[in-house]
């Protein structure tokens, strides 16, 4: 089954492609399901997400993806871009969100061709840019998430993610998978049963607070986030007694640190985020915390669509196409794995 | 300049504006576009001698107050303040298209929307003639349509086919040849695909396994395959372009130029265009900016319940008088804190007056009323009162004690005096002049005398000069009026005695609550209310030193 099709079946009309490095074939994914897209007479919306210039290289002050659309796309890019595509635009609209770049303007390709595309730089923006792209009439849109910020994959921003790895991501087969396999298994972190207590940690979350509720009862801590903090927050934690703690923003490698260093505390814990593009941990981290009996729920899952992946590192480091592919998709079944540089159809694992 | 800056050069910069309350204005007009923000900004009041210019502004708003009485009319400025909130802001491509530069399209694409906006509130303002012709922008229709050479009406913009036939002629051909190309391209991948069997992946490249090196052989002597990268494991070829594939790529690179080339030449016609309409854009943006302010002030004149001011003729001798007068910066803190203004009325006309009355009796606050009420007057706005008539001055200028004397490396007397000296009317000054405690800083004595003195100086003076004082003597002189504020004086006793067994911190309120701030005019020679000892006890004084004062007065008096 090829990508789009995965993408069509879960009748998704937004999806981020995420990139666990540089270099771990973002831009070759997206060029295919562009392509693919076209062929199936899709409409498409293109934008990309960039904080503090990662999106433009800072020596030539260009945007750096460029990427192929057919005619009609609709793409949200910053004016800055524009003079640099190749691909004759028509501005649409302006979105009233400004980058180092300009504003955001939602343009349509009227030629084929190679464009730029730098996007708003905040993923409430971006929410707003997709809405309006799909008020335009595209049936699809793509994100391109930023080089290691996987924020545009949040189920708050995108409907579901694609997930680009490769022989970039680690020095070792051990180490790629583990980083991947840390991905996808955040993405499935069990959800905050339905109830009061969801409905409680929803509305936390929503105002910012940072809430602790334990037997006796539920109270705010007083502290804006977790970040910085996260010895303060540990230390008004209850002992010997399960607790839930919801955490609005960030949950850092340091809380989960904070929390394995006291005896026996972290068996009885149970953190609330949004969704998994908030947490913050290495796999190391995350596996200690997990074998100490800490858990973590979420309000809302990542919807991890399929994972594709990049045999070949720029610094030379590679692998043998096939069995690469063949190794990661092992591990990570039933997500579909795809070498889009060898084929458009999925590996088996 | 109007608003006058009661310091030297060198010294820290007081304005008395920001003291009066006249930035809160601003910051509370509101203003929905970049125009009117800036017309805001410039603005200047109204110098004596412009009254007829004054009643001509005060009507404009006036006139659209009227309307924001009617809901439909309401309906229909709410939208074009909505419309002048979305015009982006044009006057720095409007200043380089005068010049001669050539705009990009997200600049045409602004124009367009500016276009757009100004024919929407255009027709809008046509619901009601009489608003036209003050703030209808002119009809930029030819301007649309060299914006929109299609007719599409769509508010987008794109360099059109219909601008240029060679622009026309460069793309189509660009089109069949990209098609001719891709076409070529994919039979020749076909053949290739055949002859050599084997697969090209999607990035167009063929992996040959390194130890395959017959299969490598064939390729790299065949003539049509160059590595195009190499992994430990495998080796990639992409296939060379055939000679008509090179023809067709040299022959796209030109169209491309030429496609360019002909974009920027209809971009600088385009340009050369919207430069002969320079004009009439400069007087679109204005009117924008204009009709942002005038609704902005009425909008805020609705909100404060304001009145138009009446405006004493420029013949007449100064006056100003305000009835039921309210401080809006004031009113708003008092608000949020659950107390309620209360409002003051009071009258002036050329020479000197004096407040008196209790500490804490709003003294001041009367002071700052006085002189918002006679600024936003002048700057063609409604006053928060229920009357107001006021002459136009040359300056209003208020010199207050908190001003931040510890900045200046002057003693705070120091700073008074020379405050005081930039402050003092010329010779032929229509000048509305408040100051508070005048001389309060130094001993008693000597400041009585030199507040006496500043007084009878100020007497010769054409200008109106408002203080706040506990001097008793000024009040004895000639021709000074005197308002006093009510204060507590009309509080028992007793109902002193039972709020102050209340406890902190309720009796500053309950100090707020029993405290009359209305200002009632007293004969001149009128003996001060002395209520300071009583404010004090009030405030939490110890009773023993309250004792100890009250015994030291009667002793003082006796004397």
């Amino acid at each position: 089954m090829r990508l789009l099709e995965i993408i069509t079946r879960a009748k998704v009309r937004s999806v981020s492609v995420v990139g666990l490095a540089k270099n771990a074939g973002k831009t070759v994914a997206l060029n295919s399901l562009i392509s693919q897209a076209a062929e199936a007479g899709l409409s498409l919306g293109l934008s990309s997400i960039g904080y503090d210039g990662e999106k433009i290289d800072l020596v030539s002050r260009h945007a750096k993806p460029r990427i192929e659309v057919p005619v009609g796309t609709i793409i949200a890019t910053a004016a800055g871009t524009l003079g640099r595509a190749t691909a004759a635009l028509e501005i649409l609209a302006a979105t009233g969100f400004v980058t180092a770049l300009g504003e955001v303007l939602l343009v349509r390709a009227r030629e084929c061709g190679p464009v730029e595309i730098a996007g708003p730089d905040s993923y409430g923006e971006m929410r707003h840019c997709i809405a309006l792209m799909q008020e335009l009439g595209c049936d699809l849109v793509l994100v391109d998430g930023a080089l290691d910020r996987v924020g545009s994959a949040s189920p708050a921003v995108t409907e579901a993610a694609i997930l680009a790895t490769g022989a970039v991501v680690g020095g070792s087969m051990r180490h790629i998978l583990t980083r991947t396999l840390h991905f996808a298994a955040l993405c499935s972190l069990p959800l905050v049963p339905v109830g009061a207590g969801r409905v409680a940690a929803a509305l936390a979350i929503r105002a910012g607070q940072l809430l602790l509720s334990t037997s006796q009862g539920a109270r705010v801590l007083p502290f804006a986030s977790a970040l910085g903090h996260a010895a303060a927050i540990v230390d008004t934690l209850p002992r010997g007694a399960d607790f839930t703690l919801i955490v609005p923003g960030a949950v850092s490698a340091s809380l989960l640190s904070e929390i394995m260093q006291r005896p026996r505390l972290a068996k009885h814990t149970l953190l609330v985020s949004a969704d998994p593009t908030h947490i913050f941990a290495s796999p190391e981290i995350w596996q200690q915390y997990r074998a100490r009996g800490g858990r973590v729920e979420v309000l809302e899952q990542v919807r991890l669509l399929a994972v594709t992946v990049n045999p070949t590192a720029p610094s030379g480091k590679d692998y043998v196409p096939q069995q690469f592919a063949a190794e990661v998709a092992a591990h990570l079944a039933p997500i579909p794995v795809y070498d889009l540089f060898a084929s458009d159809e999925a590996v088996c694992g | 300049m109007w608003l006058k800056f009661v310091a030297k050069e060198g010294w820290p910069v007081a304005k008395s504006d920001a003291v009066l309350g006249v930035p809160y204005f601003f910051a509370c007009l509101d203003l929905a576009s970049p125009y009117g923000k800036s017309q805001a900004a410039r603005l200047v009041p109204f110098q004596p001698g412009e009254e007829q210019a004054l009643e001509e502004e005060l009507a404009s708003l006036g006139a659209l107050l009227a309307l924001l009485n009617d809901p439909v009319s309401e309906g229909r400025l709410l939208k074009m303040r909505h419309y002048l909130g979305q015009v982006p802001d044009w006057r720095e491509q409007l200043r380089r298209v005068s010049v001669g530069g050539v705009l990009h399209d997200a600049e045409f694409f602004m124009l367009k929307q500016n276009i757009f906006f100004c024919a929407a509130i255009r027709t809008l303002l046509y619901s009601n003639p009489e608003l036209a012709s003050e703030f209808a922008p002119p009809d930029l229709a030819a301007l649309s349509l060299l914006l929109d050479p299609d007719q599409t009406g769509s508010p987008s913009f794109y360099l059109s086919d219909a601008y240029s036939p060679q622009l026309g002629e460069v793309r189509s051909l660009l089109r069949e040849r990209r098609k001719k190309l891709a076409g070529l391209a994919s039979l020749e991948k076909e053949k290739a695909e055949k002859t050599f069997a084997q697969k090209f992946n999607l990035a167009g490249e063929i992996a040959v396994p390194r130890q395959e090196r017959a299969q490598r052989e064939i390729l790299e002597h065949s003539g049509r395959f160059v590595q195009s990268r190499e992994t430990y494991t495998e080796i990639y070829y992409v296939r060379k372009a055939t000679a008509g594939e090179s023809s067709l790529e040299a022959e796209l690179e030109k169209l491309k130029a030429m496609e360019h080339e002909e974009e920027e030449r209809v971009r600088g016609r385009l340009s050369q265009e919207i430069k002969l309409r320079v004009a009439s854009l400069s007087l679109a943006i204005e009117r924008l900016a204009r009709l942002d302010v005038v609704l902005s002030k009425a909008l805020l004149a609705r909100r404060w319940c304001a009145t138009r001011p009446e405006i004493v003729a420029y013949g007449e001798p100064l006056h100003f008088t305000m009835d039921m007068a309210r401080h809006p910066q004031v009113e708003d803190e008092l608000v949020t804190r659950g107390l309620i203004f209360t409002p003051t009325s009071l009258d002036l006309s050329a020479g000197v007056a004096i407040i008196t009355g209790a500490n804490m009796g709003g003294k001041t606050v009367a002071l700052r009323t006085v002189g918002l009420l006679a600024s936003l007057a002048a700057f063609g706005m409604y006053v928060p009162a229920r009357n107001c008539r006021t002459s136009l001055f040359s300056a209003v200028t208020m010199l207050a004690g908190e001003y931040r004397a510890h900045l200046s490396g002057l003693s705070r007397f120091g700073h008074e005096v020379v405050n005081l000296c930039a402050a003092l009317p010329q010779p032929g000054d229509r000048a509305l002049l408040l100051i508070d405690e005048l001389a309060s800083s130094t001993n008693p004595r000597e400041g009585s005398a030199l507040a006496q003195a500043v007084v009878l100086h100020l007497q010769c003076a054409p200008s109106i000069t408002l203080l706040t004082t506990h001097y008793d003597r000024l009040a004895h002189l000639e021709g000074v009026v005197h308002w006093q504020v009510v204060g507590l004086s009309q509080v028992g006793e007793e109902e002193l005695r039972e709020a102050l067994a209340r406890t902190k911190p309720e009796s500053l309120s309950e100090l707020g609550r029993l405290m009359d701030y209305s200002l009632c005019r007293v004969a001149p020679a009128e003996a001060l209310s002395r209520e300071a000892i009583r404010v004090a006890r009030f405030l939490g004084l110890p009773e023993s030193i309250v004792l100890q004062a009250l015994s030291l007065l009667q002793v003082k008096g006796e004397e």
